[in-house]
């Protein structure tokens, strides 16, 4: 069973002992890193979930079992645009 | 939240399976590194079809997971609260302490260096909701993701199904 209680005080205890300095570094070196991590899905990952529709009927076939349907058409999948809309990737 | 939980992780498919999940490393991960999941199937497809399209196949596996200490921010409410607050917290103070607006990726870092926040092995959280195809302008369906930090909370990892992408 998670302690939000003692969680949350840990969190500000270590927000306390934070200078400027330390933060300043602590985020130079996250951006470092996030510019070395590679993203190979580039447009993809822009892809706005929202608009990927799924239908009764092949939902209800998918959901019924038949492999052959698929639950999903993608035809509506239209580019992001608004650049905040991060897909969530794994 | 039922323990153990039954969640779903997709991949590209491969020569050979895997026999535990991959850790995503993507800077757009919302969580950051970790092992990502659905919790429904349906949405394990979908992603399959939209970003693990490169080898034209796509492997779903399922996996049951201990949910004991997972941070449940979709179905309790106590959770959501906590968890909410703790990144407005961290990133208001990053801010006023640093005069920098933190990334994503930096107040969930900067939470997961916590020594305390070991105590979470993961985090439910609820991607962009998700309509029907019948519904205009109705998105109802929460499309619910897990992540977890370590593996110790993996009860069992094991292929479920291949398909072809669209």
């Amino acid at each position: 069973m998670l302690d939000l209680n003692n969680l949350a005080e840990k969190v500000k205890l270590s927000l306390k002992n934070e200078t400027k300095e330390s933060l300043l570094k602590f985020l130079e070196e996250e951006e470092i890193q996030d510019n070395e991590c590679p993203d190979s899905f580039g447009s993809l990952s822009n892809i706005y979930s929202s608009n990927i529709k799924l239908t009764f009927n092949s939902f209800a076939k998918y959901k019924n079992g038949d492999k052959l349907k698929s639950p999903f058409n993608l035809q509506n999948i239209n580019p992001v645009q608004n650049k905040n809309n991060y897909q969530l990737a794994a | 939240m039922p323990n153990p939980k039954i969640v779903f992780h997709t991949q590209e498919k491969r020569l050979f399976r895997i026999n535990k999940p991959v850790i995503c490393n993507r800077k757009d991960a919302w969580l950051g590194k970790g092992y990502y999941f659905w919790a429904e199937e349906i949405y394990a497809h979908q992603w399959g079809n939209t970003s693990k399209r490169n080898t034209g196949s796509y492997e779903i596996y399922c996996a049951s997971i201990n949910c004991e200490n997972i941070l449940d921010t979709v179905f309790n409410e106590a959770h959501y609260n906590f968890w909410r607050e703790q990144i407005e917290m961290a990133a208001n103070e990053i801010f006023r302490i640093s005069g920098r607006i933190p990334s994503r990726i930096a107040v969930n870092k900067y939470l997961s260096k916590i020594s305390a926040w070991n105590d979470v092995s993961g985090i439910s959280f609820q991607d962009i909701p998700q309509g029907h195809g019948l519904i205009t302008d109705f998105y109802y369906r929460k499309r619910i993701r897990f992540v977890i930090f370590n593996l110790s909370i993996l009860i069992n990892f094991y292929f479920h199904k291949e398909e072809r992408c669209l």
